[in-house]
């Protein structure tokens, strides 16, 4: 598939888009019912970020060729900085999380894009789209196996 | 990545973080004024004939209680407590005899689905409304299934705050594990 921009561009935008998000929803939320309990940064839930990230960007950029150093600096950069932008975590918490959430970001992607490869090559690669969901929901579902681990 | 888009991809991380920080600054009184309005509604339920509450300093030995506040009523006394993914924050509610009014689960990390239903299962959190001093698990408590620990560690913070106004002797130990 044609790629106007280059993968690590896109998974950046993706990355920072999802975050941008998710960090939204905690700051209104926090602000407008002050007592919710907002779910915990432990693994599951940064592997779910993660993985529509991983999953957004193959839906709307396509699936391309992987740059594991560079992808792991973007996600640790993300992750810190948008995390303490939230102003809910202190400064060793956003340290904590850009470590944490670099390392399950690039596990969530070498997976990702492993089970992407097997199935692009095959009959499912003519449903790209929905197979990076699919393997996006089946990826979160193995997290889970990792509740409670986290900052 | 070319000069260009990495420009962009930065120039993209640079206005998440404005707009994080604009939108946090923008909401910061109102998140104030609803912190308070929400406090003292919740403190009125947990306490029921409490109107004002006023901050008290602690300094007892019981590890378990970060915070209290007095009203005409009683108190409201909240604890941490380590549950099993990690702390759980909570308010009860305590009477001049030391009798619980009420009980709330204010921030936890407790699994979903198990120890996280103790946020909203009022059958559990019910039965320690009118007790005294002492609440345990398997002791006229049942405990949320699954979820034995998160049900320990909510236990001992309501004993906690009991044992505060009835001046009883609590262990601070660590939450026991295991049925």
């Amino acid at each position: 598939m044609k790629r106007e921009i280059s993968p690590l561009c896109a998974l950046s935008l993706s990355l920072t888009a999802v975050l941008l998000i998710a960090g939204l929803g905690a700051v209104i939320a926090g602000a407008l019912v002050p007592n919710v309990v907002l779910p915990a940064m432990d693994v599951p839930m940064l592997a779910a970020l993660s993985l529509i990230a991983l999953a957004l960007e193959t839906v709307v950029f396509g699936h391309g060729s992987r740059e594991w150093v560079a992808s792991l600096a973007v996600a640790v950069v993300d992750f810190g900085l948008l995390s303490l932008c939230t102003g809910r975590v202190s400064a060793s918490e956003a340290v904590r999380a850009a470590a944490l959430g670099g390392v399950v970001f690039l596990c969530c992607e070498v997976l990702f894009h492993s089970i992407l490869d097997r199935l692009s090559s095959g009959s499912a690669g003519k449903h790209l789209k929905s197979a990076a969901v699919v393997t996006a929901v089946l990826l979160w579902l193995a997290s889970q196996s990792m509740a409670g681990m986290g900052l | 990545m070319n000069r260009k888009e990495l420009a962009w991809s930065a120039g993209a991380l640079v206005l998440a973080c404005l707009v994080l920080v604009l939108t946090r600054t923008a909401m910061a009184s109102t998140a104030e004024r609803r912190a308070a309005q929400e406090q003292q509604a919740m403190m009125e339920t947990l306490l029921p004939g409490g109107v004002t509450f006023t901050p008290e300093t602690y300094d007892g030995e019981d590890e378990n209680i970060t915070a209290i506040w007095k009203s005409e009523t009683g108190y409201v006394v909240e604890t941490v407590v380590d549950g099993y993914a990690g702390p759980i924050r909570q308010w009860t509610g305590v009477d001049e005899s030391g009798s619980v009014t009420g009980l709330v689960v204010r921030d936890m990390e407790e699994t979903l689905g198990l120890g996280r239903e103790a946020l909203t299962d009022v059958s559990f959190l019910g039965q320690f409304v009118g007790t005294r001093g002492q609440a345990a698990v398997g002791e006229g408590v049942d405990a949320i299934t699954g979820a034995t620990v998160t049900s320990k560690a909510i236990a001992k913070g309501v004993s906690s705050a009991a044992a505060y106004v009835t001046g009883a002797d609590v262990s601070t130990s660590a939450t026991e594990w295991g049925g």
